[in-house]
């Protein structure tokens, strides 16, 4: 088992729409890596994000069962409550996809289990601040100038175990097959920390550089699930996540105009999975460390954003890489598409 | 990201020239043009004497001084000036079907709109504390910090004035480019991008009597040398 429910925890807050100049000419927003932008005081973002993931498959022979494809959609509003301060909403919607052979043996052919429903939706708050001649909380105004400063924000947030835990394939088994990264929920609550810095070049303002860090805690969940009529229930607690992102978002092209703009996106993103745990005891098969690279692109225009990307491992050490068809490090790639709206 | 929205006021109407005061040995000279032109810009455009309003010289501490006020073209003073204070209109301007022509709307067949342009700038030479209030109870800008020590890449505070109140929400420009529109406070920041003469700009937009033109617009420019 791996820990795969990734997407829904990691608080894609970045990526905000402006208004106005700002938007045109301020830092950019990459796709994975959340910047450090906050939303005006007052205004409302609406986001939209799927990370469409297709998976490296193998011999059926070596892997009966193989994840196929993994959508996340990702639903979210965002307020600014103060300059400095955003809430966000988010709920997310999966779509996981699995290939399984019949019986279990791949020579009579394989058949395909899906699940698909609203996982867990999760609440974040985003504090901002900046350096300007000392450390400050991002102010009502900053003009073009102070847009360029170093602006951080320390971010947490909680998922709420809305999503279905304890949804079964029982195409080969009545009892049903415990596999929990095929799930829409963690069943417990997640709780998410974590830390952005993002710098517009002064000397080269075309260029905005931004680093991220998180790290996400998963507790134990109790399923439904038992393995006989008289076995307890089984537990089971995924990887907590540590991840470490930056990225360049570079100007390419500007129309005040038609207030319309194009930014080039390059990422690297170092993900950390502990492994996952199965009554306790640390499974094998789960955990690593991976390195994506995410190249895309975002474009502006008035006050919507929409970003395009395609994410792939670069680099992976994952504890028993033979082992870990349809785990993080195992992507054919993951394509990524936002969509947010300011008002 | 967010924070500001350019009126089209700004590019369209009171920033498309530059007024500006050159220090020329013991005098100071008026221009109107374009202090920095791109291709197929003038920098200077010729201007009539009488469009100078106002052309005055003041200590450091904002009080007046003794000059010489020659009407010419361009305008010259002759003082030895903390800041001098100069008032230009070009008159009215009115846009009409055949294109901008510089007269009042009720004299212009086919007039889409007309509006009354005033300009003032503001040029400090020497500072004093005192240059962080506004001189006149017109549209004004002032450094909040000495800006005769600034150097390329520091960032000064500035604040629009309007009636001797704080003018909130006024878009300021920076070499003709918009950076970016005041806090409550009438504030904002702005970073010194080059040497030589720096010019800052703001402007408002107020209602006239629908009759010779439809609005008025006002714009102040603060000016000063960056070593």
């Amino acid at each position: 088992m791996t820990a795969l429910l990734c997407c829904g925890l990691s608080f894609a807050h970045h990526g905000v729409a402006a208004l106005g100049a700002a938007s045109l000419e301020g830092p950019g927003a990459p796709l994975e890596t959340s910047s450090s932008a906050t939303l005006p005081e007052g205004s409302w973002l609406f986001y939209l994000k799927l990370d469409h993931v297709k998976w490296k498959k193998y011999s059926f022979q070596d892997f009966p069962d193989q994840k196929s494809t993994y959508d996340f959609w990702m639903y979210g509003l965002g307020y600014g409550v103060k300059p400095w301060l955003s809430l966000y909403l988010f709920v997310p919607y999966y779509v996981k996809k699995e290939l399984k052979s019949i019986n279990g043996d791949p020579t009579q052919g394989q058949y395909s289990y899906t699940n698909s429903d609203f996982a867990d939706i999760s609440l974040m708050a985003v504090l901002g601040f900046k350096y300007d001649r000392g450390f400050r909380l991002v102010p009502k105004k900053e003009s073009l100038d102070d847009l360029m400063d170093w602006h951080f924000t320390l971010y947490g947030g909680l998922s709420l175990p809305t999503g279905n835990p304890n949804k079964y394939d029982r195409a080969r088994d009545p009892k049903g097959e415990f596999e929990p990264d095929m799930s829409t929920g963690f069943g417990k609550p997640a709780i998410t920390l974590g830390f952005t810095a993002t710098k517009q070049l002064v000397s080269l303002p075309r260029l905005t550089f931004v680093f991220d860090t998180n790290y996400i805690k998963f507790f134990e969940n109790t399923y439904n699930f038992r393995e006989s009529p008289d076995a307890p229930r089984k537990k089971y607690k995924f990887g907590d996540e540590f991840r470490l992102n930056t990225a360049l978002a570079y100007r390419l092209y500007t129309n005040a105009e038609r207030k319309f703009r194009a930014d080039a996106l390059l990422e690297a993103n170092f993900q950390y999975n502990q492994r996952d745990k199965e009554d306790g005891v640390k499974l094998e098969g789960s955990g690593g460390k991976i390195l994506y690279g995410v190249l895309g692109t975002r474009l502006y225009y008035k006050n919507i954003s929409a970003g395009l990307g395609v994410k792939v491992p670069v680099w992976k050490k994952l504890n028993e890489e033979s082992q870990q068809q349809g785990a993080e490090g195992k992507e054919k790639y993951r394509l990524i598409l936002t969509l947010s709206a300011l008002f | 990201m967010k924070r500001f929205f350019l009126p089209l006021i700004l590019s369209s109407l009171s920033m498309s020239h530059d007024l500006w005061v050159e220090r020329e040995g013991s005098q100071y000279a008026l221009y109107y043009g374009h202090l920095h032109p791109v291709q197929g810009e003038e920098k200077f455009i010729k201007y009539k004497p009488e469009d100078v309003l106002k052309f005055e010289c003041v200590s450091s501490g904002g009080k007046p001084l003794q000059y010489k006020f020659e009407k010419s073209y361009p305008a010259r003073l002759k003082g030895s000036c903390g800041a001098v204070l100069a008032v230009f209109s070009s008159g009215y301007w009115t846009k009409s079907v055949e294109g901008l022509k510089n007269l009042p709307k009720d004299r212009v067949q086919g007039a889409i709109e007309g509006w009354l342009s005033y300009e003032s700038v503001k040029r400090i030479d020497s500072w004093s504390q005192e240059l962080k209030k506004p001189l006149t109870d017109d549209l004004e800008i002032v450094p909040l910090e000495n800006p005769l020590e600034a150097k390329v890449g520091d960032k000064l505070t500035f604040a629009v004035y309007y009636r001797g109140k704080p003018l909130k929400d006024a878009v300021v420009a920076y070499d003709e480019k918009p950076v970016g529109s005041t806090d409550d406070d009438g504030r904002i920041n702005i970073r010194i991008k080059r040497k030589g003469l720096q010019l800052i700009s703001t402007s408002v937009k107020e209602k006239a009597d629908g009759v010779k033109a439809d609005y008025v617009v006002k714009t102040a420019n603060l000016s000063f040398e960056v070593k």
